[in-house]
């Protein structure tokens, strides 16, 4: 039997249209797009989710074609989500995204942007329904018997329920498994949902941000599907806090803001293709606001590097130990000096290879935190004496400033001076001969400082970006070679601190290495603790 | 070639303790005589030989006077290298074991005084053989010097909790190799001349 209602319909959409506004914004090459911008529209929300690297618009994410095939299917049609036929809808939608997002951000921790894509996946049959006939929502809504009986009057008007058509959209839709379950099971316990592959806290901040949200705007009678009580359990909050959930919605949010947002069909005045093309173009710009999702995308990089670095470690190094080994056998009996000159730099060089793989793996996967407390200017002194050979040889001075008092950090000794070794390190490779590198220790009231400065060339924007990324090649000459600064910055992070370069008009070239003043404390403190 | 023994170097040739050698020396089924002067006891080669052939023990350490090494690697090339400059410094007699299997199998009939393992083995892993070895209690005098190209420090932490006593990393200065062998054999480090 061919599909009917447009329940029926609904329950067959392939995706939604995300606005043009939306393309154009991913699309803008160096353009900015912020996570504030694009969340609202559903159809975005939905393409970054398939894309499996949510909220990160990269390079190649259409290139699969499917993008292609969809923008050439005209049987989708795109709908204004400010129309007032389907306005009740995503009005209850977004401000479930902002109850769940207040959820995230006040209570229990969870990543505010998924809680917000969540909200929106629960009430994405509603949203259906209201693409393939927008006067089908307010049908229901109007509907005499919808307060007795809003599932019986579902399957009447659009010939199925609500719940049906979002499970039959979870199963055809490639999403995640947390949000294909929120998408098509929200009324399910976040138990059943956990032992279904989804997320067991986040359903519950979703279940609860629908009941909430149908509280503030429309009843659609999704929150009638479960029970609030399980959803509060798992959250561990009581019904009375929700109070100040609400509260904080009240004084905060502003669905009214988002009726303004410029919205349009994407495929009016602009060739599909051009489109197309424009998307599969875009730029590696991350969306701020979404750190957490791009936290994962970030470890799920490090732990391909790992494997990599891992496997390379074992398929390199064994034939360099051959390399090298034969390289000793003939040096040993060599006497032309220029024969073992050569030989000598067949062997370092099997080293430096050594050295780089040793290094991304330190960089994917530090090992452990091994920590004792040590004076910190000995740590200082021990990194610059890594680098003090090759500073003699580039004829550049470094000089140490001392702290006025000494003091101790809790760290792992090898790993910092690691990291404090590949700053100074990249200071000296950038400093012209004869130049100076200083290092400073400075203990704020917040955190502990080590400044790196030299007189070498500072950076441009572009090479500040990206100076601690490994992925990334185009980097200026002189700094920033190796992996050195990603490591330095990976287990200045391992630490709870950080690695940034500080801008300086007119001044040194200057990278700062943070770490939190917990690690820190006087010889005085010290003692008497 | 050595041609006098101290009790603890026949102890360590016979594979018996000290006290046995010394209970032996002084019950005069080990000849041998007392440096004069004093009370150390000294076992001429010819009395020690004829003690372990009297006594059914296996006289081939004693024939070469070198340490027995077992190299496990499943890269013919490095196998080759790094016996040829075994061979050159004269002190180890080698054998080879190109996988887990062989290396158990070896390690066994071949009494090596030491391993030198590559961990990363097309069966068993390293890993697994320091364990074999380290269960068997009649190969408890046997030492594990492991290699390796991997280079995550917790597997090699690993390692050391399966009984490994050192690790080097590939690529190695073969020097470096030979001196860490050394240590395990309580050689001298500086090869002789």
């Amino acid at each position: 039997m061919l599909p009917t209602g447009p329940g029926e319909q609904a329950g067959l959409l392939p995706w939604f249209w995300p606005d043009a506004a939306s393309f154009a914004a991913c699309a803008a090459v160096g353009g900015s797009h912020s996570w504030s911008d694009l969340r609202n529209d559903p159809g975005l929300l939905l393409y970054l989710l398939s894309r499996d690297i949510p909220f990160q618009v990269h390079s190649g994410c259409a290139s699969d074609g499917k993008l292609k095939t969809l923008l050439a299917s005209p049987s989708v049609p795109w709908v204004d989500w400010r129309s007032p036929e389907i306005l009740p809808a995503t009005r209850t939608a977004l401000a479930a995204a902002h109850f769940a997002e207040i959820l995230a951000k006040n209570f229990v921790g969870i990543e505010p942007a998924q809680a917000w894509t969540g909200a929106w996946l629960a009430f994405t049959g509603c949203l259906a329904v209201g693409v393939v006939e927008p006067r089908a929502i307010n049908e229901y809504l109007a509907d005499p018997s919808l307060h007795t009986d809003p599932f019986g009057t579902q399957i009447r008007l659009w010939g199925s329920t609500r719940a049906d058509i979002a499970w039959r959209l979870s199963n055809e839709w490639r999403l995640p498994r947390w949000a294909q379950i929120l998408l098509g099971r929200i009324d399910v316990t976040p138990e059943l949902a956990h032992q279904m592959g989804g997320d067991r806290r986040l359903h519950a901040v979703v279940q609860v941000a629908v009941i909430l949200a149908e509280q503030a705007e429309t009843r659609f009678f999704v929150s009638d599907e479960f029970d609030l009580a399980s959803g509060l359990a798992e959250l561990q909050i009581r019904s009375t806090d929700l109070e100040q959930v609400r509260r904080c919605y009240a004084a905060e949010c502003d669905l009214n803001a988002w009726l303004n947002l410029e919205r349009s069909d994407p495929r009016s005045g602009l060739r599909l293709l051009d489109l197309a093309d424009a998307v599969e173009d875009m730029s590696i710009k991350p969306i701020r606001e979404s750190d957490a999702f791009q936290e994962r995308v970030k470890e799920a990089k490090l732990a391909a590097l790992a494997e990599l670095a891992a496997g390379a470690g074992h398929e390199i190094n064994n034939p360099l130990a051959i390399i090298s080994g034969h390289g000793q056998y003939l040096m040993r009996d060599e006497t032309d000096d220029a024969k073992k000159q050569a030989l000598q730099s067949i062997i370092r060089q099997t080293r430096r290879i050594h050295s780089v793989l040793t290094e991304l793996m330190y960089f994917a996967r530090p090992p452990e935190l091994h920590k004792e407390w040590i004076e910190l200017s000995r740590l200082v002194r021990e990194s610059i004496a890594v680098v003090a050979p090759l500073a003699a040889e580039r004829n550049i001075e470094i000089e140490l400033e001392a702290m006025s008092t000494p003091l101790w950090v809790d760290v792992d000794p090898k790993q910092l001076t690691v990291a404090l070794s590949a700053l100074i390190r990249n200071s000296v490779e950038a400093s012209p001969a004869g130049g100076w590198v200083r290092v400073a220790s400075v203990f704020r009231s917040d955190r502990l400082d080590v400044v790196v400065e030299d007189s070498g060339p500072g950076l441009d924007e572009r090479a500040r970006e990206h100076l601690f990324d490994p992925f990334f090649s185009g980097r200026e000459a002189g700094r920033g070679r190796g992996l050195g600064l990603s490591a330095a910055w990976r287990l200045a992070r391992q630490h709870g601190g950080d690695v940034h370069f500080v801008p300086v008009d007119d001044g040194p070239t200057r990278f700062v290495l943070t770490l939190p003043a917990t690690v820190a404390v006087t010889a005085a403190q010290r003692k008497s603790a | 070639m050595k041609t006098v023994f101290t009790t603890g170097e026949a102890a360590k040739i016979c594979k018996v303790s000290q006290q046995t050698i010394i209970r032996c020396f002084d019950n005069g089924q080990l000849k041998g005589f007392r440096v004069p002067g004093s009370r150390f006891r000294r076992i001429p080669r010819e009395a020690l030989y004829k003690f372990m052939r009297d006594n059914g023990i296996p006289t081939d350490a004693l024939e070469s006077g070198k340490r027995k090494v077992l190299l496990v690697d499943d890269d013919v090339e490095l196998l080759e290298l790094i016996q040829k400059f075994l061979d050159e410094d004269g002190r180890f007699e080698t054998r080879v074991a190109q996988n887990g299997f062989d290396a158990g199998m070896m390690v066994k009939e071949y009494h090596p005084d030491l391993i030198v393992l590559d961990v990363m083995l097309p069966d068993i892993n390293g890993k697994e053989v320091c364990q074999r070895v380290r269960a068997d209690s009649t190969l408890e005098d046997v030492r594990i010097l492991c290699m390796s190209g991997m280079v995550e420090e917790d597997r090699i932490q690993e390692l050391k909790l399966a009984g490994a006593d050192d690790f080097i990393h590939k690529p190695f200065e073969v020097e470096t190799l030979i001196e860490r062998m050394c240590v395990q054999l309580d050689l001298e480090t500086a090869a002789a001349a």
